[in-house]
């Protein structure tokens, strides 16, 4: 009886274990390699897939080190890289289900055609994406300051002390995309706090210590400031108004009882009450950010509201001048003049035509292409062959400041103008013997040098002593063609290998090198070095050459070899396209709507200070379509800029 | 024999006692200086080297040399000093202040860490130590940020108003560092070549003529108005329309706020060292990778010995550095790829160790060599009452082997005691199970124990709140399991 006791139960047990052991929590890395994955769960599969299967090496999903492969990069990388081969039992169904949960991951901006047959980004009614509460970054918290200074008087601003603070702020800049300088915007640091509040304070003291005449004459005091000491109603002026341009725009009732309970103290003296005025508009978030929260909700929508006219005003402003709106733009917020179609298209140019307006136009540009960044200068006194390289790089970023700046404001150029431009400006007898030029504003340099990506600056700037196609050409892949490939593997090489007795061109080692069929490099340096090789023609101090001087270990010049810039590249449209050299890319890429797309990306990101989402899609091809427009007139890269700032979705906050 | 009873008698005893007593003042000279360390508080400050492409293993001394058991789980030591001299060492320590570091006890080599993130590429691991790029693959704060935020290693009440929590600089490409904001991480900047004058500016650029200024009421007014702003804040925060992570963001600015205000209401400024500024790095730096490494070094150093910082990072040049004379042997070939085995074992090994030793001679003449000397009445020196780390990343595990920094077996090297934390002057070999040796996260751990930093202000980096860097890959199975979450023991006091 015992025994079958046993039996009983162990049977029960087996059969339960067998019932229920397809109850335990789905694994999807137990997926069955012949899965069908419809599409509506694919993503979702994909992801689990990914957390199981690559996390470990590249990160969580949302900033995977791997955004920007495809479906064929993956396949090929699994079949290859060692470090992989224990994904090799994954089935092609699981494969691509990671590819599309990789491809919904990446920014904004799928790609469609329109009726048109020009590419667009795939515009689709989705919710708002939250518009990040950004902090004025040094530059603008510099001109913010000077600004508010000058409301008070316009010597302040030339104060030994409070300019060699501005000179100590901890950078804000930081290295991103692999190779381009970024203002940080979001970013808190004690050093930077500190650093501002140090500034803040020593603007409160100037103004503290204003002439009598100084402090009287400020607006909305009823000259209160001038008697002997600030009264408490007097107090409530000053702050009314100092809240009113510091925050840039009106302030309520309700703010300043705020303001004045906060910071009134009967005890402190005449200099103590008006630096405390001062210290708590200018530390105060309202200053120090720019908050756009304070408009109408948006009808249908929870979280998204409509931007007041003071608030578009200084977002404008802030994005075309880097500083505060002035005292014409507030006061078209006051009446809000601003918020009519003609008066904004009028106040737009006014801002863009200022001379405020350059340095932002170079900081969207240098963000963009990051021909401002470089991995160093150093070549050998041979090979420089007398030219100064000391004072090179602030020389190179001048001339792309200029050309941009020249192009965009003064010249309305379009964007294939900006890609093809000869124009230059040499500020230096160093970057005149690159070009074999002379020094001068305004001149035209030889075809060899059309458009920016034939410039030192873009050149140089990844170069060693031997020039790179691959660096080069990742430069117009990633910010020309917003085409990202991400990081290689490790032990990738990062330079050419030796070929013994065999003497080959930099093109034709890069080859050898990068581009044998069958690897997990090929996939990726194909489209890479296509890119690259258009600049043979420039050495790696980006002077012309038609042969390629191979060095001995001397230095010296032992031979020449030939020089192959023809290319086959379908980076800049669907097809093929065979362009003979740098020349020629450079009017392929002035005339690409990859290129072109890439540039709106760019402009997106450079007003949000993010990825643009795929919610931005809309406003992007609203931006793309003037770029597109068949009138040259039309198409300028200002009137990209300027139907950016008149979209629907420029005017919205989301929170 | 006869054995002789020597009996004294009272005379001689009170001779004896009367000598006795003349002698008692003359003891404390005596004593050891441990002794007299305990009466000044010495700060507690940390200075990471970061040495790209990490170790092999043939340039260090071989494990098996650690004989003696330290610890109960298997860990291994010997002091250096039996080893040899500092070059039987090391080929890297060639330079003689090595010799006198070994010599005293104070250089330490910390042997078999688990680098790698499971089998992938140990650049996403070792980014926790102090930085470098593809956080992508852990998203995760590095240790430096850890060290700037903490309350217990810059107390708000005394902390000087000039004191930079923490300083970055690199020469080595794209090193990022990375803070914890609300759920997400952000990037840091790092100051690089072409940014030496700013980090002068910003390091020093409140220091005056040499003299520590009198207290005045104006940290006080300034402590005053911090505290008002402070509220403004936190009126902003509760009632406007932002998005939680903006909110996230105000509630750190607003901790900043709060850590500058408290820097001011100390009336008292915190005493230390008075300094002179330095002199400014010449231009020249900006453009010369030697000039600009030697900056570094100086200015970092000057940076501790004024009290101006109490941790800082700086990466040497690692990716192609022709401009390091003892790499002329690679004839312009590139050395990132001669230390992954481009070129064959005997070219790997040879640019690693160059490499190494050059950088290593670079920082005994620049940073330690004007540290060397008795801070304060400690006993001890800066150096002695630091620690410095050359921390490797990933790291290439023996020759030939290019795992692409998958370093399995690595080692760290230290220079100081953290007057007396550490247990120092030793070859400490981790233990090793069905080879697998313990996670580099246990160093960084011990990193974070000698600088005293409570798990409470490291609890956010991890999403299990318990210890401080990637531990995903390492599996549920590893057989140092136990030990994630401790520090190495076997190395502290």
């Amino acid at each position: 009886m015992k025994h079958l006791k046993i039996i009983f139960y162990m049977s029960t047990l087996t059969i339960c274990i067998t019932l229920f052991q397809n109850c335990s929590p789905y694994h999807a890395a137990d997926l069955p390699s012949n899965a069908v994955l419809d599409d509506e769960n694919s993503i979702a599969i994909g992801q689990s897939l990914y957390e199981n299967n690559c996390a470990a090496c590249h990160g969580r999903l949302e900033t995977s080190s791997i955004l920007s492969r495809n479906f064929e990069q993956i396949t090929v990388a699994v079949a290859t890289v060692p470090e992989m081969a224990s994904l090799r039992g994954l089935s092609t169904s699981q494969l691509e289900a990671i590819s599309k949960a990789i491809s919904n991951e990446l920014g904004g901006g799928t790609v469609v055609i329109n009726p048109e047959g020009r590419a667009a980004f795939l515009c689709e009614a989705t919710a708002a994406s939250k518009t990040p509460l950004l902090k004025l970054t040094n530059r603008e918290y510099e001109k913010s300051i000077d600004a508010f200074l000058d409301s008070f008087s316009q010597s302040l601003k030339s104060d030994a002390q409070i300019n060699q603070l501005f000179s100590q702020m901890p950078t804000d800049t930081i290295v991103q995309d692999r190779d381009t300088y970024k203002e940080q915007a979001k970013l808190v640091t004690e050093t930077g706090t500190r650093s501002h509040f140090e500034i803040a304070y020593r603007a409160s003291q100037l103004i503290a210590s204003s002439s009598s005449q100084v402090l009287s004459g400020y607006p909305n005091t009823n000259s209160c400031l001038s008697a002997s000491n600030v009264s408490n109603s007097c107090f409530r002026l000053f702050i009314a108004e100092l809240a009113s341009r510091g925050f840039r725009r009106p302030v309520t009732t309700s703010e300043v009882n705020d303001l004045v309970s906060r910071f009134w103290d009967s005890t402190n003296t005449k200099a103590q009450r008006i630096q405390m005025a001062v210290l708590g508009v200018l530390q105060s978030p309202d200053f120090l950010y720019k908050a756009f929260d304070r408009g109408a909700q948006e009808p249908n929508t929870v979280n998204t509201l409509n931007l007041t006219a003071h608030e578009f005003t200084a977002k404008i402003s802030y994005l075309l001048t880097g500083g505060p709106p002035d005292s014409q733009l507030r006061g078209l917020a006051n009446n809000g003049s601003i918020l009519t179609l003609a008066v904004l298209d009028q106040q737009i140019e006014r801002l863009l035509n200022s001379a405020a307006a350059r340095p932002t136009i170079s900081r969207l540009f240098r963000e963009s292409y990051g021909y401002d960044y470089y991995d160093g200068l150093d070549f050998s006194s041979s090979f420089r062959a007398g030219i100064n390289t000391n004072g090179l790089r602030e020389s190179m970023n001048f001339e792309l400041d200029e050309y941009f700046s020249n192009l965009v404001l003064d010249r309305d150029a379009d964007f294939n103008e900006l890609m093809t431009s000869r124009l230059s400006t040499v500020n230096s007898q160093a970057l005149a013997t690159i070009y074999d030029t002379n020094t001068g504003a305004n001149q035209n340099l030889p075809v060899a040098r059309s458009g920016f990506l034939n410039r030192a600056a873009m050149l140089t700037k990844r170069s060693g002593s031997r020039a790179s196609p691959i660096k080069r050409g990742l430069s117009v892949l990633e910010h020309v063609l917003c085409d990202e490939v991400g990081l290689p593997p490790p032990s990738a090489p990062t330079s050419l290998p030796d070929f013994g007795n065999e003497v080959v061109s930099t093109r034709e080692a890069t080859f050898r090198t990068s581009e044998v069929q069958g690897t997990s490099c090929v996939t990726c340096h194909s489209r890479i070095n296509n890119l690259g090789y258009p600049y043979e023609n420039f050495d790696s101090l980006g002077r012309l050459r038609t042969q390629e001087a191979v060095y001995n270990a001397n230095g010296a010049v032992e031979r020449y070899l030939g020089i192959d810039t023809a290319v086959s590249t379908s980076s800049l449209s669907l097809n093929p396209q065979n362009f003979s050299d740098s020349v020629a890319l450079a009017h392929g890429i002035g005339q690409s709507d990859v290129a072109m797309m890439c540039f709106v990306r760019h402009l997106k990101r450079f007003e949000s200070r993010g990825r643009e989402q795929s919610s931005d899609s809309c406003q992007m091809n609203e931006v793309l379509e003037v770029m597109y427009n068949d009138d040259p007139g039309q198409r300028t890269v200002k009137g990209a800029i300027k139907s950016l700032i008149k979209s629907d979705s420029f005017k919205k906050w989301s929170y | 024999m006869s054995i002789k009873f020597c009996k004294k008698t009272r005379r001689q005893f009170l001779m004896g006692t009367g000598k006795s007593i003349l002698a008692l003042p003359l003891l404390p000279s005596l004593l050891t200086k441990e002794a007299f360390a305990q009466s000044m508080t010495v700060p507690r400050r940390l200075m990471f080297f970061y040495m790209d492409h990490g170790n092999i293993n043939e340039i260090w001394p071989n494990k098996n040399l650690a004989t003696q058991a330290v610890g109960s789980s298997g860990a291994r030591e010997r002091l250096l000093s039996s080893i040899g001299t500092n070059l039987q060492v090391s080929p890297v320590f060639r330079n003689a202040r090595y010799a006198s570091l070994i010599n005293s006890n104070l250089l330490t080599i910390l042997r078999g860490f688990d680098v790698a993130a499971n089998a992938g590429p140990a650049h996403g691991n070792f980014q926790l130590a102090c930085g470098e790029g593809r956080n992508s693959e852990g998203n995760y704060p590095s240790i430096d940020s850890i060290f700037e935020a903490s309350s217990t290693l810059y107390p708000a009440g005394t902390t000087g108003a000039n004191v930079r929590k923490a300083l970055r600089a690199s020469l080595g490409g794209t090193d990022i560092f990375y803070q914890k904001v609300g759920s997400s991480i952000q990037g840091l900047p790092v100051y690089r070549r072409n940014d030496l004058p700013t980090f002068y500016n910003e390091v020093f650029g409140s220091l005056t003529g040499g003299t520590v200024p009198p207290p005045d009421m104006t940290n006080q007014f300034k402590s005053n108005i911090l505290n008002r702003v402070h509220a403004s804040f936190t009126s902003f925060s509760s009632n406007r329309r932002i998005s939680a992570d903006d909110r996230a963001r105000l509630t750190q600015h607003m901790d900043y706020i709060s850590d500058i205000q408290r820097s001011f209401a100390s009336v008292v400024p915190p005493a230390g060292p008075s300094c002179s500024r330095p002199a400014a790095p010449p231009d020249s730096a900006r453009s010369n990778s030697l000039e600009a490494t030697r900056a570094y070094l100086d200015l970092m150093a000057i940076a501790f010995k004024c009290g101006l910082t109490k941790m800082a990072a700086f990466g040497f040049d690692a990716h192609n550095p022709q401009w390091i004379p003892d790499l002329g042997f690679l004839n312009g070939q590139n050395f990132h790829d001669a230390v992954h085995g481009s070129q064959g074992n005997q070219n790997q090994e040879m640019a690693l160790r160059n490499w190494w030793r050059y950088n290593a001679d670079l920082v005994a003449d620049r940073f330690l060599a004007p540290l060397d000397e008795e801070e304060g009445t400690t006993g001890r020196t800066y150096v002695d009452n630091m620690v410095t780390t050359m921390a490797a990343a990933g790291g290439i595990h023996n020759l030939g082997n290019d795992g692409g920094h998958n370093g399995r077996d690595s080692q760290q090297i230290l220079i100081g005691s953290m007057a007396g934390r550490l247990r120092a002057g030793r070859l400490t070999v981790m233990p090793n199970s069905n080879n697998r040796n313990l996670p580099l996260n246990c160093f960084l751990l011990t990193l974070l124990n000698l600088m005293g930093i409570p798990q409470s202000e490291y609890a956010s980096a991890t999403p299990d709140g318990r210890g401080f860097g990637y531990y995903a890959a390492f599996g549920n199975s590893h057989p140092f399991r136990n030990r994630f979450y401790q520090p190495i023991t076997e190395v502290l006091t």
